[in-house]
This record gives C-alpha cells, structure tokens and sequence, in this order.
C-alpha cells in the first residue's frame, strides 16, 4: 500500500497515523482532500465522460461513509474506495453499452475529422483519442491498464480490487498494453 | 521499468492531466448527513433511469410501487431465456435451445424469519402457460436451502384473463392454516403462488383462489392455510416478503472453468453487495463486492460480477453473495444471503 500513498498523498504519514481516530465524517473530509482528484480521474478513464465520473466517485464516498465502521483504517477506506470506483463504473458502463453505443462511435467519429488547429485542440484531440480507445478495450483490460499504470497499483493490489487472480492481472495487462499501443501507435512514436 | 510501462504511465497521466473535478464535498456531506435509509427526492431520477435499464437487459426488476391500490409499474418479464445475449450479463440463466427459464419462488431463511427466494426452472416447454409455473411451485426447488409448501395436488390450475390470476387449489388447502405451520409461512405460501404467477404474466395482476370442487363447479375460497383470500390476493410488499438479495447466476450445480459469471437481484445499503466464495472446508478463497443498478427504493435492483476463478483448484465451491451491513451487525438483524453451490473444472 506504501507506494499508493507516496504517490497519492502529500504527507503520507501524518494520514496513516492520524486515520485511527478518525469518525465517519473525519474519513470523508480527509479521504476527499487526499483522493477525490485522483479517483475522479481515475473515473474518467473508466467512463470517459467528467460528469458521469463525478457522480460515480460521489457514490463511493457516500457508500465509504455508511461502511466507515468497518473499514477504520485510511489504507482499506481507499482500497474500498477504489473498489467501489471501478464497481459502479461497470456499472454505468453495463447500461451505457446498450443505450448508446451506436452514439458514442458516431462521437468518436466526428472528434476524429474535426481537429483543431491550435496546441489545446490537438492535446484534446490526444486525449479523447486514449479516452476513445480506452472505451474500446474489453473492460476487464481497461480496469488492468487504468489500475496498474494510473494509480501505479501492485499486481496483488490489482488482483484484490478486482477480485480475481494475479495470472489474470499480468495477462490482461499484457494483452491490454498491447491492443492500447495498437490502437494508438501513431502517437506511440510521436512521443517515443 | 520498461519503455512501453513507461510510456503508457506517461499517456495516462497526460490524458488525465487537465481533468479538474469541481467540489462535490457538499454534496457528499448533504447525502452522509441524514440517516443511511432516507428516501430523498435527488434519487428519484436513479430509480428511473435503473428501472428502464432493467428493461433494456431483459432483466426482471421487481417494482413494488408506493402505493398496493394502484397497479404495480413491473419491468417485463422475459418470455424467453436470453440465450443470445451479447452482454453476458442477462439475469436469466442461459436456456438450452427450445426450452425456457420459468421463474418460481420457495421459502428460504432471511436473518429474522422466512422469506422468498427466486429460482429458475427449466421447462422443456417452449410455451409454458401458468400451469407450469404452479407444478414448478410443487417440486423441490434446486436450491438445497429452499422450500416449498405446497405438494403435488394443492395447486391444480391457473389462468389469467389479462387483469385477473384465477387459481384453482384443492379442497385439502382451502382453510384453516395446518399445524406445524407458522402464520409466517402461510403467508408466504400464499405469496409464493402471487410473486411466481404475476412473474409469469409480467404485471402485478391480483390472484383469486378458488377451491375446485369437481364437475366443473368452483367457488372463492374463503382463506388458503388461513390466510384470507375472500377477495383477489395482491403481491404483499416486496422488501417484507422477498430476500434482498439473491442470485441467478450462478445456479445450483453450475461446472464453470475459469470465470464465473455472478449475477443476481438486490436492494442492499449504498447497492453494496458482497460476495465471497468459500471452499469444500468454508474457508473464503475469494472475496469481493458487486454493486447493483440501485438501492433507494422499494424493490429489487440487478447486480452482476464476473469473477475470475481460474486459480481455484478443480472441486465444489459456494457462491455467497450477501447484502451489505454497515452496522457490522450492531444494528437490525444482520445481513440477508443466498448462497450457490458450484463446481470449478
């Protein structure tokens, strides 16, 4: 867990030591200073869009919240934070993908013929273009991918949010690294 | 690390980079601040969007509705299995070709009192009318920890006429409630006929029991094992008479390989519904949460996982999902659970 919260938190410590004392509202405020920019961007990986995300990370918070008696400890309110992030993100993505798959690809079509000139309009074309192709990989992939090299997670960290095997983080992470540099080769060597 | 870790680390970042979520710590306060099982009219528009999802997925959302006087909003009940479903993620267990999924409910144990679970049957029939579903209800469930009240003969037909169930039942139930059984499960003996049926036909219609007393002629009965019937039967509320949590997938005796697909109905605080698969000796050897499509009102909202079990040595296992507890069981009753047992390959 040491890795997540030197990468995470800006005094680690102090949150370690400090979180035993802490009542249900204390975790809110403290979890949210240290992780709601990085869980809703972590979200936005998940779902693509920044509103959806917002609210999915919310939920967590509020569900953190009402478990807080069981959790006690920073470290677990995380992981269950995460957990929770990338449950509810299936969640949304499992009616998003009947609802509207048809609309999203025609989106991601017209992002792609519409470039703008400019430096931001190109950075934000790179980034819908990742989101984009991020989308398109099988979820259990993408959760791999967006675990292990956004939030740097351990293979064993991994297994535990998703509830599956240690083989099956290192071949989805494999296999999801592969399918991502195939889809986005172009700007594989543009910054290598 | 290696050149290609390191540029999908710096991809990521850099796509996440101008992302600035605005402050929803009010927000988040508002809603921790009441008690845990408020209605709040924020929600309301949850349920909508979850209730037609449900519809979308071919899965069977149980709508309670407010108010008993007026007619139930019900999700419609597949008519037939799902087998095709590309998602994978479709409540109904997948049917071999020409038969199909009929949904029947037996008692089970709740944390305070009985309760009903849904199970599916198979039926050979492709057209099964509600006659199958109340010879489903006279068999033994698949489910080792269910039952049934009622045995073969109680139950002798059924018909629907689009507003009313009719049921014909023996002279042997109409009346007064047996010894040996509790007020409780006769309740939910009567219950266990309203919920299969109206999942039959696909609407919360009321049910009449009449008793069939023999050439053709039949008559209201006044109670079924002591619970009133004078009048049309209706669906007793949802989160009194069924188990808050329960789960289709995987079924009684289900051989997976490496992945288990997990999926079920629940309404289990903050839709938190965790599970845990225990090996032949108990012991938890995965373990995990699933979160459901809602949880705010008063029905049941479709959950599913799909878990990896490739490192599961060949041999039996159970499936337990549970509702969540966040009092850890200081408070109430203690969570509600179905469990399955399953065969890893």
């Amino acid at each position: 867990m040491s890795d997540v919260l030197v990468r995470e938190l800006p005094c680690p410590g102090v949150l370690v030591t400090a979180g035993w004392s802490w009542d249900a509202d204390t975790a809110v405020s403290e979890l949210y200073a240290a992780h709601w920019r990085s869980l809703v961007r972590l979200a936005v990986l998940l779902v693509r869009d920044q509103g959806t995300a917002e609210e999915v990370v919310q939920d967590a918070f509020v569900a953190m919240h009402g478990r807080w008696s069981r959790l006690r400890e920073p470290d677990k309110a995380l992981a269950y934070l995460r957990q929770s992030v990338v449950n509810r993100s299936r969640s949304v993505l499992r009616h998003r993908k009947v609802v509207d798959r048809h609309l999203l690809r025609e989106a991601q079509a017209g992002e792609r013929v519409a470039p703008g000139a400019d430096q931001a309009a190109l950075d934000d074309e790179r980034r819908s273009l990742v989101l984009a192709a991020l989308a398109e990989l099988p979820q259990r992939q993408r959760e791999v991918l967006v675990l292990r090299y956004y939030l740097d997670l351990s293979e064993a960290q991994i297994a535990d949010t998703l509830g599956v095997s240690r083989g099956a983080v290192k071949s989805h992470a494999s296999r999801g690294s592969a399918a991502l540099r195939g889809r986005l080769g172009g700007l594989w060597k543009e910054q290598s | 690390m290696n050149h290609d870790e390191d540029w999908l680390r710096r991809l990521l970042d850099d796509t996440t980079a101008g992302i600035e979520p605005s402050d929803r710590l009010g927000a988040i306060r508002q809603r921790t601040a009441a008690p845990a099982r408020r209605r709040q009219a924020w929600l309301a528009p949850v349920v909508g969007v979850a209730a037609a999802s449900a519809a979308i997925l071919g899965s069977v959302a149980l709508l309670e509705g407010g108010n008993d006087d007026e007619p139930n909003p019900v999700a419609s009940e597949p008519a037939t299995a799902r087998s095709g479903d590309p998602s994978g993620w479709g409540q109904v267990p997948p049917a071999a070709p020409g038969t199909r999924a009929v949904p029947a409910y037996y008692l089970g144990e709740g944390p305070s009192e009985p309760v009903l679970y849904r199970e599916f049957r198979r039926s050979e029939e492709p057209l099964a009318g509600l006659d199958q579903s109340i010879s489903a209800l006279m068999e033994e469930p698949a489910d080792p920890d269910y039952r049934t009240v009622w045995s073969r003969g109680d139950l002798i037909s059924a018909d629907y006429d689009g507003e009313e169930i009719t049921v014909a039942v023996s002279a042997g139930v109409a009346g007064a409630r047996p010894a040996g059984l509790s007020a409780r499960e006769a309740e939910l003996a009567v219950q266990q006929v309203v919920y299969t049926l109206q999942a039959n036909v696909g609407g919360r219609a009321p049910v009449a029991f009449y008793v069939d007393e023999g050439e053709n002629k039949s008559r209201l009965a006044a109670q079924v094992l002591g619970v009133r019937a004078d009048e049309p039967v209706r669906n007793a509320p949802v989160l009194k008479t069924l188990a808050h949590v329960s789960v289709t997938t995987p079924e009684t005796g289900q051989v997976v390989d490496a992945r288990l697909p997990a999926n079920g109905v629940a309404n289990s605080f903050e839709a938190t519904v965790p599970w845990q698969i225990l090996d032949a000796d108990g012991a938890v050897v995965l373990s995990g949460f699933s979160t459901a499509e809602g949880w705010t009102s008063n029905m049941l909202y479709p959950w599913a996982s799909e878990i990896d079990v490739a490192d599961l040595e060949p041999g039996g296992y159970t499936f337990v999902a549970s509702t969540d507890d966040p009092s850890g069981g200081a408070e109430g009753d203690g969570p509600f659970q179905d469990t399955k047992e399953f065969v890893v390959e």
